[in-house]
């Protein structure tokens, strides 16, 4: 019988939203009846078996080999791990759920604007006999972070609840958080340090280093090949148009010519794989057409440009999937990782 | 056939479902048989030469408080740690290094130890971090503290120790490389740098020298200084409202106006205050920084033969540190006079060695081998630690450490045969075919008690074991066995009864097996203990 390969994902919140976003357009649909079911199958892959979790177990979980594949928070995988972890992380950003764990002090010490002023502040306390405290729920990380700017004197005060309060009800000196826009901090009078970013976080893909082993072994066109491919292209295809840009010759000019004119210019634009070629309309008339990779945002900033080059049409598809033969692809990386790393 | 009969053929291990392999954890590994013979014989040795120069053996607990590291050891060692779950009392983690505890337990004794206190340890210690082949996250060292000896004398009986170790091993001599941290902490601490900063400095180094860096590491965390105070882009002149007095009236006014609601366990005027020191700082940082990358340049250079490098160390840094160039002057002189190879001693002030807790002369030991050189140890002094831990005692102290491991390893690819490290040769196997184990099992307690636990050799008896069959083959197959357990005698029980009709003995030979014609002596007393009724 042939092994099904457990893939754990959050069961509820962004992370979840997110996760299922993501592998429906990769076309693993998740086919789950409720949110209050803990287990799903995927449409049209019968060999993948999905399960909900917290994203701390989905750590915990593929550590122990329970399940194969996880996705969670990259900060919730670096607060759980060590380096003798049984677990590998196969992609750090699946591209949501960007987030940073940040040291940040009350706004009115304007005399510390760098992790340096917390070495000199923390020898401070400590010559005064005072404890200097800082609130987290990342104690690990927190640690490992602190110990590279050689601060040791400082207690820990770990919380559940929302830390932002902690300064000024005097909690705690400072606090190491999670944000994104930094909104909710400025919110509550807190300022972020420079130099104080104790990990820049995403929604990850993590997996079991055994299980993977046997699953790269199937190779290129087994079901996790496959499933990270999908993901690759998905992943590149994100923001990118597929451009074609047609016009056709009036006069004596060449066609090649315009075509050319036309190419540089979308590639001064920043548009990628840009090619062209001849083509002929249904009268039978020579034109000339340019298809590239733009963003939007590329693409209506050159589009005046492009009617001022003699383009007659041009029109941008949303791209599904992209995939680039120059890019190592996801599952290469992972196969030579497991092959370089001691069993 | 009976209940009995069939115990005693036992149950075929290849009929038992196949269950998932528990592995080695990550960075660890086991040490079969042959490996740990060997790594054994090798702290056995250096524990003997250690022993012969009055050190003697001290354990401490491979679990300690993560705060004895992180008062002093250093970011190199600290940031590696293996913690544990907290304890009630602190947080845990497993020994990265044997120093720190032999000193702690120095610190914890009640009465006045005599000094100089020679000690021995040995055991495995624990470092986390990538694990690539070679670097595992446990290893084995062996090594010697002295606390409470004076300077250059200690050092260089140390010194000695590790050099004479070596090559009680088989090893060649060791290339001994030495420094000093005292110039650089002299150098920080004369840079007008806030403590804050000049520890900052030194765990930089301490990291840096850790992954083989020199001192020259120091010149990125200059640059980052000079960044956190502005002074890359700031005006000389414009550092800030700085009069050299602290805040006036008018500037507390102006705070209390821009910074309203001091949230936090911090005040107005602590804030204020502080802000005057970082302006202060600001003016004199430049130059401090300046000075600081020059004379760490020049410190870099001075590496190479003692001799000479004596000779540059004195004219440059004589006057700024007198004590650590006498004290280096006389550690060659002592290292010399007790017969180290002076074209073996190499100087380097640039090389930092983990900086952490050393205070002063810090050294290390490689051998050449064919895949390059090969660092098998090193240690240094540290005055001051045991008072960091609450001694009340003389807080000077030396010591070196071997990496047990990296020995074997230069060993093995220089071909240098252990001391005692061989395979066992020698000894017995006792073997029966299935219905006569329980007899064999009885003839192996009889020859213990007559040989006093061991073979007539003195090697091991071993046994018993059950061969498949009972005629000739069943021979070949014992033989086989004892062949690959390295015994010279091998004993197959092939009857009810234990005597010389039942017993068969084959003696290892240059050319294979030979059956003895008569029992050894240890047969013949062990009957002769059992006639008599003795018991082990």
């Amino acid at each position: 019988m042939i092994e099904p390969i457990r893939i754990a994902v959050p069961s509820k919140g962004h992370l979840c939203d997110g996760a299922l976003e993501l592998l429906k357009n990769s076309g693993y649909r998740v086919r789950r009846a409720s949110d209050r079911q803990y287990e799903a199958t995927i449409s049209g892959h019968p060999r993948f078996h999905v399960v909900f979790m917290r994203p701390t177990d989905i750590v915990d979980q593929v550590q122990v080999g329970r399940c194969h594949l996880g996705i969670t928070g990259m900060d919730v995988y670096a607060e759980h791990i060590d380096e003798s972890a049984s677990s590998v992380v196969v992609d750090s950003d699946l591209g949501y759920g960007g987030c940073r764990l940040v040291v940040a002090v009350p706004e009115s010490w304007v005399d510390v604007d760098h992790m340096l002023d917390l070495v000199e502040l923390t020898h401070d306390f400590r010559e005064q006999g005072r404890m200097f405290r800082v609130s987290t729920k990342y104690a690990h990380l927190v640690r490992a972070y602190f110990r590279k700017w050689g601060i040791y004197h400082y207690q820990l005060i770990a919380s559940d609840g929302a830390l932002e309060l902690h300064p000024s009800l005097g909690i705690a000196d400072i606090i190491v958080d999670l944000t994104s826009s930094g909104t909710t901090l400025k919110d509550n009078r807190l300022r972020e340090l420079e130099s104080g970013i104790v990990l820049d976080s995403a929604a990850c893909l993590i997996g079991h280093r055994e299980s993977l082993r046997s699953l790269v072994a199937e190779g290129d066109q087994g079901p996790v090949a496959l499933l990270l491919d999908a993901l690759d292209g998905l992943r590149a295809s994100e923001g990118s148009l597929h451009l074609e840009v047609v016009g056709t010759t009036t006069g004596a000019e060449d066609s090649q010519d315009t075509a050319s004119r036309v190419a540089a210019c979308l590639g001064d634009h920043g548009a990628q794989h840009v090619f062209r070629g001849a083509v002929w309309d249904s009268d039978s008339r020579a034109g000339w057409r340019v298809t590239a990779l733009i963003t939007n945002r590329q693409f209506v900033q050159c589009k005046r440009r492009l009617f001022a080059l003699g383009a007659s049409r041009a029109v941008g598809l949303p791209t599904r999937f992209v995939f680039d033969r120059s890019s190592v692809p996801t599952f290469d990386r992972l196969a030579e990782a497991l092959k370089a790393d001691p069993a | 056939m009976t209940e009995i009969e069939r115990a005693r053929q036992g149950r075929p291990t290849n009929q038992l479902p196949q269950e998932r392999r528990i592995p080695a954890p990550r960075g660890t590994r086991d040490r079969f048989p042959a490996e740990q013979k060997r790594l054994e014989a090798i702290q056995q040795q250096l524990l003997h030469e250690f022993a012969n120069s009055g050190f003697e053996k001290l354990s401490t607990p491979v679990l300690e408080f993560t705060e004895l590291h992180e008062r002093k050891s250093g970011a190199a060692i600290v940031s590696r740690l293996v913690e544990l779950a907290d304890d009630r009392e602190g947080r845990l983690c497993l020994r990265p290094e044997l120093t720190a505890g032999v000193v702690r337990a120095y610190a914890a004794q009640d009465h006045t130890v005599e000094v100089p206190w020679r000690v021995s340890v040995a055991g495995p210690v624990f470092r986390s971090g990538p694990v690539r082949p070679g670097v595992d996250r446990q290893f084995q060292q062996v090594g010697v503290e002295l606390l409470g000896g004076p300077g250059p004398v200690a050092d260089a009986e140390i010194i000695s120790l590790a050099d004479r170790s070596t090559r009680a091993l088989g090893l060649p001599g060791p290339t001994i490389r030495i420094g000093h941290v005292g110039l650089i902490l002299e150098i920080l601490e004369r840079s007008g740098l806030p403590k804050a900063a000049q520890s900052s400095l030194v765990e930089i180094l301490s990291e840096a020298a850790s992954e083989g860096a020199d001192i020259r590491a120091v010149d990125r965390s200059l640059n980052q200084l000079s960044n956190w105070l502005g002074t890359e882009s700031d005006d000389e002149g414009q550092a800030g409202p700085y009069d050299g007095h602290g805040p006036t009236p008018e500037i507390a006014r102006l705070f209390d106006h821009l910074v309203p609601n001091v949230a936090g366990r911090r005040t107005g005027p602590e804030i204020m205050q502080r802000i005057y020191r970082k302006w202060e700082l600001r003016r004199s940082l430049r130059e401090a920084l300046a000075r600081i990358h020059s004379q760490v340049e020049a410190i870099a250079k001075l590496r190479g033969p003692a001799a000479r490098v004596l000779v540059q160390l004195e004219s440059q840094f004589q006057e700024m540190v007198p004590a650590a160039v006498a004290e280096l002057r006389l550690l060659v002189a002592l290292l010399q006079e007790s017969g180290t190879d002076p074209s073996r001693i190499e100087l380097d002030l640039g090389f930092g060695r983990g900086i952490g807790f050393y205070s002063e002369m810090v050294f290390e030991l490689t051998v050449p081998t064919a895949e390059g050189p090969i660092e098998i140890g090193g240690g240094g002094r540290y005055d001051g630690l045991s008072r960091v831990f609450g001694s009340g005692q003389d807080d000077r102290g030396v010591g070196f450490a071997f990496g047990v491991e990296r020995l074997d390893r230069a060993m093995g690819l220089l071909k240098v045969s252990i001391p005692g490290g061989r395979a066992t040769t020698g000894g017995c196997l006792v073997m029966a075919p299935g219905p006569y184990v329980a007899e064999a099992a009885r003839l192996v307690v009889d020859l213990r008690l007559a040989g006093r636990g061991v073979w007539e050799d003195g090697g091991p008896i071993i046994g018993p074991e059950q061969v498949e069959g009972e005629c000739e083959g069943a021979i070949r197959q014992a033989q086989t066995r004892a062949e690959r357990l390295g015994v010279s005698t091998l004993i197959v029980v092939g009857g009810r009864r234990i005597d010389t009709q039942s017993v068969r003995w084959f003696q290892s030979q240059e050319r294979g097996w030979a059956e003895l014609p008569a029992a050894p002596p240890i047969f013949l007393a062990s009957q002769k203990t059992v006639a008599e009724g003795g018991q082990v």
